[in-house]
């Protein structure tokens, strides 16, 4: 039985709506090792279809991606195994 | 030259505990103290608010809060004392979202790291913000794009 291996993403904020309980799953086939850019473009893919009138995808790019206490730079190599956090812009206070 | 870190740095759902903020900034080598309280609205761009929903990533913003107060004590020297408590969760109109307390030897450190840490916490502090209206509908409000590197 071949192992199925799922990335994890947690959303926040406007995101959060977007799946159930704010967590986005992704199955991972081959490499566990990706770009923080190319994982939003997965993470487009995945939920714009699923929201057409909303702009999924821009939201998605304003979005920073975080592993907890630190926030990744857009060309930067994460691993998808780890726990994930897309951030949308901020706003507190 | 050492930083002192005995400042108070809290995310919070329940009410702000304003004795433990003052109790922070107590120094005696600090002369002046400012204390900024954000407070919910009642209205924002045109439309009437009932209540905020405050979200917050917790592990991110509090590693946020200690460079903030880092930088507060660069910028207003070593003797400052700093509280920043921030609300999570559902609060009422009149409720106070934000607490930043400084304590600094003189005034014009106070003013200047208080104003200073108000503008970074909104840059910077991963938290959401989402308004309840009076007519029943709601919206997460338009932000600011985290930068990495945090």
């Amino acid at each position: 039985m071949a192992l199925v291996m799922v990335a994890r993403i947690k959303l926040y904020g406007a995101l959060r709506a977007l799946a159930q309980d704010g967590l986005v799953e992704l199955p991972v086939t081959g490499q566990t090792e990706t770009t923080v850019m190319a994982l939003k473009q997965q993470l487009i893919a995945d939920l714009q279809p699923k929201y057409p009138n909303q702009p999924v995808d821009e939201l998605i790019e304003r979005s920073a991606l975080s592993s907890g206490a630190r926030v990744f730079q857009q060309h930067e190599t994460i691993d998808l195994l780890q726990p994930l956090h897309l951030l949308p812009p901020v706003c507190g206070g | 030259m050492a930083k002192d870190r005995a400042g108070l740095l809290r995310l919070t759902a329940e009410r702000i505990d304003f004795e433990a903020a003052f109790q922070a900034l107590q120094s005696p080598d600090c002369g002046a103290q400012i204390h900024f309280h954000g407070v919910v609205r009642n209205n924002n761009q045109g439309k009437a608010v009932s209540a905020v929903v405050y979200e917050a990533f917790e592990p991110l913003a509090l590693e946020v809060l200690k460079q903030l107060e880092d930088a507060a004590l660069e910028l207003g020297g070593p003797l400052c004392r700093i509280a920043i408590i921030h609300r999570t969760g559902r609060l009422e109109v009149g409720e106070i979202s934000t607490f930043i307390g400084v304590a600094a030897p003189h005034r014009d450190e106070c003013y200047k790291v208080s104003r200073f840490l108000l503008e970074e916490l909104k840059r910077r502090l991963p938290i959401w913000k989402k308004e309840e209206y009076l007519d029943g509908q709601s919206a997460w409000l338009e932000g600011v794009e985290l930068e990495p590197g945090v």
